[in-house]
């Protein structure tokens, strides 16, 4: 083989490898990377001692059973989401350790914090 | 004019060699990058999985379950509020459940973790699509029954609890690995 044929044989499988490569590596580092990798790294902060003021438990008519949408006579019937939690605590005698029983932001009503986004 | 001559039984050799060297590169080197992208990806994969490991530790799960059965102890009153679209008065009872040292404690450790967590998803140390299966769903959970909290605290140090808003915003991501 003439060294001319080396040559072009070299830069050939130079040429293809790098046509292989890179797709792959682009790929590759493409699906490494996060959304917002280019945003500073959030600082860890020890969680503050409570800013908020300290309050009692707002006093609700909860417990009463009129309240509960079950029983609520006069309630529109628009809002059924939430009902089945205290169903659920009914039918298992004690509510899951580590299930909440209910998802305010899957409510009629969703707190405006459930589209906070950071 | 001269005829050309055959080639000879060593050229056709050295040409296949050639031939089997140049194939051996062009396949060699994807495939030993795959291979290496491979490998790291299963690590990220690896260390995401042992953040989830750490997450349902003992230490956290016993912090978790505290605020679950916290919030579920409630649950009649955050629907009657939900149902009164009362916000603030949700915002109210959610600070109360934190009063004590305990609830205190066992955020601040859920916090820490999801802070911890989203830094090294962030850093491209940990797999998106790893921690998406396996995290987001607790820091939903924990968003969804404290998120008022978190709120009302990042008014004050928009920092605070950052890694679970992240992880709760994470969303999953197309890869060849």
């Amino acid at each position: 083989m003439s060294g001319r044929s080396v040559v072009r044989l070299i830069c050939g499988a130079l040429f293809c490898t790098a046509l292989f490569a890179a797709p792959l590596i682009f790929v590759a580092t493409a699906g490494a990377q996060q959304p917002d990798a280019a945003k500073p790294d959030a600082p860890k902060t020890d969680a503050p001692k409570t800013d908020a003021p300290k309050t009692d438990a707002p006093k609700t008519d909860a417990s009463k059973p009129s309240d509960t949408p079950a029983s609520a006579g006069g309630a529109p019937a628009a809002a059924p989401a939430p009902a089945s939690a205290p169903d659920l605590k009914t039918k298992l005698g004690r509510a899951p350790k580590d299930i909440p029983l209910i998802d305010p932001c899957k409510s009629a009503h969703p707190p405006s914090y459930c589209n906070v986004k950071d | 004019m001269s005829k050309t001559e055959p080639p000879s039984r060593s050229d056709r050799l050295s040409r296949v060699l050639s031939y089997l060297v140049a194939i051996t590169t062009i396949l060699g080197i994807p495939v030993g990058l795959y291979g290496y992208y491979s490998s790291q990806q299963a690590n990220r994969v690896n260390r995401t999985f042992d953040f989830y490991k750490d997450f349902r530790s003992d230490t956290l799960q016993k912090d978790f379950s505290l605020l679950v059965e916290q919030w579920n102890a409630k649950a009649a009153d955050v629907e009657a509020l939900l149902e009164k679209n009362d916000e603030a008065g949700l915002g109210q009872l959610v600070t109360s459940l934190l009063q004590s040292d305990e609830a205190q404690t066992a955020l601040a450790q859920l916090v820490l973790f999801f802070d911890e967590t989203y830094s090294c998803v962030d850093k491209a140390l940990c797999d998106n699509n790893a921690a998406f299966a396996l995290l987001k769903n607790p820091a939903d959970q924990i968003f969804y029954m404290y998120g008022s909290y978190l709120t009302t605290v990042r008014q004050h140090n928009p920092n605070y609890a950052t890694g679970i808003l992240k992880v709760r915003g994470l969303s999953k991501s197309w890869s060849l690995l």
